[in-house]
């Protein structure tokens, strides 16, 4: 088992796009992290260059207080499952397993032995003498995850592994990387664009943002309390007031970072009175599911504000109330 | 829409039958018993077909053919795959530069390569004249050697080849062991083309060969010049038949398409 | 890792600079010098009137073939495309076999057609509609008939798989407003078959440009193109530098036309893609 130490990674394409600029994180031991953000924010570019896919242009990573800068991508033995599964479609399930397992100083039963286990907690021991083309998606991804934990790996690293799945096995699947994990309490980066599939499964989350990480934090703590005004957005706070207006006002509001804007989440807004007041009309309501969502017209602009009851309609002059507690203040970038 | 329909039925059926008809007149004409080659045949003979055996320039060029266009197909593979793999797969400078020259030999008129080669090889360099064939032979494979590989590479996931780096395999093994199984049908498609074109070869092998040097096509076309007797028609079946036999082998392991 | 990767590609660069440009340099070279001044040669060869008819007659009978081929050829394509699976991989077959069958057979088979005592003349002689063989074979016309069925077959296949890529969707909405068949086709399926159109003319005008072996079968020795011309200067008459002067003009040309024909091709399929 492993921890991980990236200081100062920077990575640029030759047409001088800079993909990562100057980013260190460290990763615990045992621990899973999620890298996660919007395509094209360099999360890929930094799993590859922990992997060793891609040379390191400038920075350190080091595993276990060793620089593996000069470890080229096979002599690591870090275990990485593909957004494409990538399977060897020459291979049975089977060889796929083994595959890795061949290279090791292992004997025939050794090599046999571990596969039939990994086969076995992976719940795939029925199809291990199928090709990879006649196996289901799902069943593609559980033996690319197989494949990858065969060799014993001390770092998983897993791309984006749900995104080509429909959404029941999405769930399914990333319940069953949890589990595997917390099993084997194996130091994991887990990258991906989903916020919910990494809410649900990630120690710490590292949101990233332009090759830069924006915030790295418990997914409670992002969620609660993002840092910057990317953050916000990015897991869903649709509403900015500016800080000066509210002081204006006289506005409580949750104080923890200094900056010129604040945030409350659609439906934190609540309709009637209380300690932070506005007033405005409603311009249009939409019923979606499990909630009910208002376009609120006020005079810093117009405000979505989500509510579980049918509390108005279309074209009332309602009054809003932002909890102080729910107002976050956002840090200037 | 009825119209053009019938139209384009019409001449595409009179097109098949254009290709067909020539070279079943030629099968015909080969089992005519006639010294001249004619047209309905006069009785009926497999004589032409010893003839074809007892003709030393058919059998040395049918012999020097295979060899040459089997060892020139392997050598446009063994140079061209990796070359083709690279361009694929890294990030290259001149990127373009480097396909037009792989591809350059398909560029020059064939006939213009072998004179080239002749005067280069044979006469300043004193090489012998199978080296320079073969070397013709080779310039004439590789277009088709990178084109096809260019293809397979194009259609295989390059992740896969990363898993296996990721499990332990350096990039040597990882080609060896994951690539080239991958793209095997690119490969035996790019030999088989190679192959044929080498066999089918005249304008390079004209300035190449030599007494001891027979080429098959070479060899009937100078047959050829001196005689017109159904021997010709024997031979041409004979080459039919191989055609054949190619096609077959190659749509039972790829499917015909892929030669197209 | 990167750099040594790269190394890869100069075993083949290599190759290819020594075996292929340095001996067309070579050839080249000798051609451009003179008593006068570098040109010299080419003067002299483009001021004799027979090769003047030698380079009229090969480019002609590249562009006959090109348009023979091509009228053949789109209607044929149409028809296949619109086979059902079974029949399409016959005609495919059909199709494909003379491709892949020596030039020498195919161009041999017009020998036993054309000749004095071909199956044209035996026929026509037969039904009494002649009473004298007539010359078709070592004409200008066998030339073209023997290069019109040796690449039929290959403008064919780059017509079919364009007719692949095909929207016939495109071609339904255009009759149900109501265009008319011809107009369909003219206005809505050619300018989608543009690319394959071309990509089929580059192959056959070059091929029947630089092709040798039919022109010396069917041409004789009256009907000379730039390919046996080459041919008989270095084979048959020794005269290495007068044919190394015929081997350039034949690679200028043939580079040439390669060259605006796929600059032609790009921008079609730019605006195609548009």
């Amino acid at each position: 088992m492993a921890n991980i130490e990236i200081s100062d990674l920077s990575m640029s394409y030759q047409k001088g796009k800079q993909i990562l600029d100057g980013l260190s994180l460290d990763i615990k031991d045992g621990e899973l992290l999620s890298i996660l953000g919007p395509s094209g924010c360099g999360k890929t570019t930094m799993l590859r260059l922990i992997s060793g896919l891609i040379p390191i242009q400038k920075g350190t990573i080091k595993v276990s207080g060793k620089d593996i800068s000069k470890v080229p991508v096979y002599k690591r033995n870090f275990g990485m499952v593909f957004q494409s599964y990538a399977l060897f479609p020459h291979m049975t399930i089977f060889q796929n397993i083994t595959f890795g397992l061949k290279r090791r100083k292992l004997d025939k039963k050794e090599i046999e032995q571990k596969a039939l286990d990994i086969l076995d907690i992976t719940g795939l021991s029925n199809l291990k003498d199928r090709m990879p083309s006649e196996l289901s998606g799902g069943q593609q991804q559980r033996v690319s995850l197989a494949r990858a934990l065969a060799i014993n790996p001390s770092v998983l690293l897993l791309d984006e592994p749900l995104s080509n799945l429909d959404a029941k096995l999405r769930i399914e699947m990333r319940e069953e990387i949890h589990r595997l994990q917390q099993k084997l309490k194996m130091t994991t980066i887990f990258v991906t664009h989903d916020q919910e599939e990494c809410f649900a499964i990630s120690d710490r989350v590292a949101l990233m943002n332009q090759g830069q990480i924006e915030q790295l934090d418990t997914p409670q703590n992002i969620y609660k309390n993002p840092r910057t005004e990317f953050v916000a957005r990015f897991i869903g706070y649709e509403n900015f007031i500016s800080k000066e207006w509210a002081e204006s006002k006289q506005w409580q509001y949750h104080k923890d970072i200094e900056g010129k804007l604040l945030t409350i989440r659609p439906e934190n807004i609540e309709i009637g009175s209380g300690e932070n007041m506005l007033s405005g009309k409603v311009i249009s309501k939409n019923f979606l599911g499990n909630y009910y969502q208002y376009l609120v017209e006020t005079e810093i602009g117009v405000l979505k504000v989500n509510t579980t009851e049918d509390q108005s309609s279309t074209n009332a002059e309602i009054t809003l109330n932002f909890p102080e507690q729910s107002l976050i203040e956002l840090e200037d970038k | 829409m009825r119209t053009k329909i019938k139209f384009s039925s019409v001449v595409g059926f009179l097109v098949l039958v254009i290709l067909v008809v020539p070279l079943l007149i030629v099968i015909i004409t080969s089992f005519g018993e006639e010294s001249a080659i004619s047209f309905p045949i006069k009785g009926f003979t497999f004589d032409w077909y010893a003839n074809v055996f007892q003709q030393p320039d058919f059998v040395e060029g049918l012999k020097m053919s295979s060899i040459v266009a089997i060892v020139a197909s392997f050598l446009a593979l063994v140079v061209g795959t990796p070359m083709v793999y690279v361009l694929t797969r890294f990030d290259i400078h001149h990127k373009d530069w480097f396909q037009t020259i792989f591809l350059s030999p398909a560029l020059i008129p064939e006939i213009v390569i072998g004179f080239a080669l002749y005067q280069a090889l044979v006469i300043s360099l004193q090489l012998p004249l199978f080296i320079s064939l073969l070397v013709g032979h080779f310039l004439l494979c590789l277009p088709y050697v990178v084109r096809l590989i260019t293809a397979g590479m194009m259609e295989f996931d390059e992740s896969i080849e990363e898993a296996a780096w990721m499990v332990g395999y350096n990039k040597l093994s990882a080609f060896f062991k994951v690539v080239i199984p991958n793209i095997k049908q690119s490969v035996v498609a790019a030999f088989i083309l190679s192959f044929i074109t080498s066999f089918n070869n005249i304008p390079i092998s004209l300035f190449l060969n030599g007494p001891d040097l027979n080429m098959l096509p070479t060899s009937i076309l100078n047959y050829l010049e001196n005689n017109y007797d159904p021997t010709v028609s024997a031979v041409s079946v004979i080459l039919m038949i191989i055609t054949a036999s190619i096609m077959i082998i190659a749509e039972k392991y790829l499917g015909l398409n892929k030669l197209t | 890792m990167k750099r040594s990767t790269v190394l890869l590609l100069y075993p083949g660069l290599l190759l290819i600079l020594v075996l292929l440009i340095l001996p067309i340099l070579q050839m080249f070279l000798p051609t451009f010098t003179g008593d006068q001044f570098f040109l010299e040669k080419y003067f002299n060869f483009f001021r004799s009137s027979g090769n003047m008819q030698v380079i009229a007659r090969t480019l002609i009978i590249a562009v006959v073939t090109t348009l023979i081929t091509l009228s053949l050829g789109l209607p044929t394509a149409y028809w296949i495309s619109r086979l059902g699976d079974r029949w399409k991989k016959v005609v495919s077959i059909i199709v494909l076999f003379p491709i892949l069958t020596n030039a020498v057979v195919r161009n041999f088979a017009w020998i036993t057609i054309l000749g004095k005592n071909g199956v044209i003349n035996n026929f026509l002689m037969q039904v009494h509609i002649i009473d004298k063989p007539m010359t078709l074979l070592y004409t200008n016309f066998s030339i073209v008939v023997g290069s019109v069925y040796l690449f039929l077959p290959i403008m064919i296949t780059s017509l079919v798989s364009s007719f692949g890529q095909l929207n016939f969707e495109v071609e339904e909405a255009a009759s149900v407003i109501g265009a008319r068949p011809m107009i369909v086709f003219f206005k809505v399926i050619l300018p989608q078959l543009s690319v394959g159109m071309l990509t089929g003319s580059i192959l056959v005008f070059v091929g029947s440009l630089t092709a040798y072996t039919t022109p010396q079968l069917l041409g004789g020795n009256k009907n000379m193109v730039l390919a046996t011309l080459l041919q008989q200067q270095s084979i048959t008459l020794g005269d290495w530098t007068s044919a190394s002067v015929v081997a350039v003009v034949l690679t200028v040309i043939a580079v040439l036309v390669m060259t605006i024909m796929n600059y032609g091709t790009k921008l079609l399929d730019r605006r195609n893609a548009k």
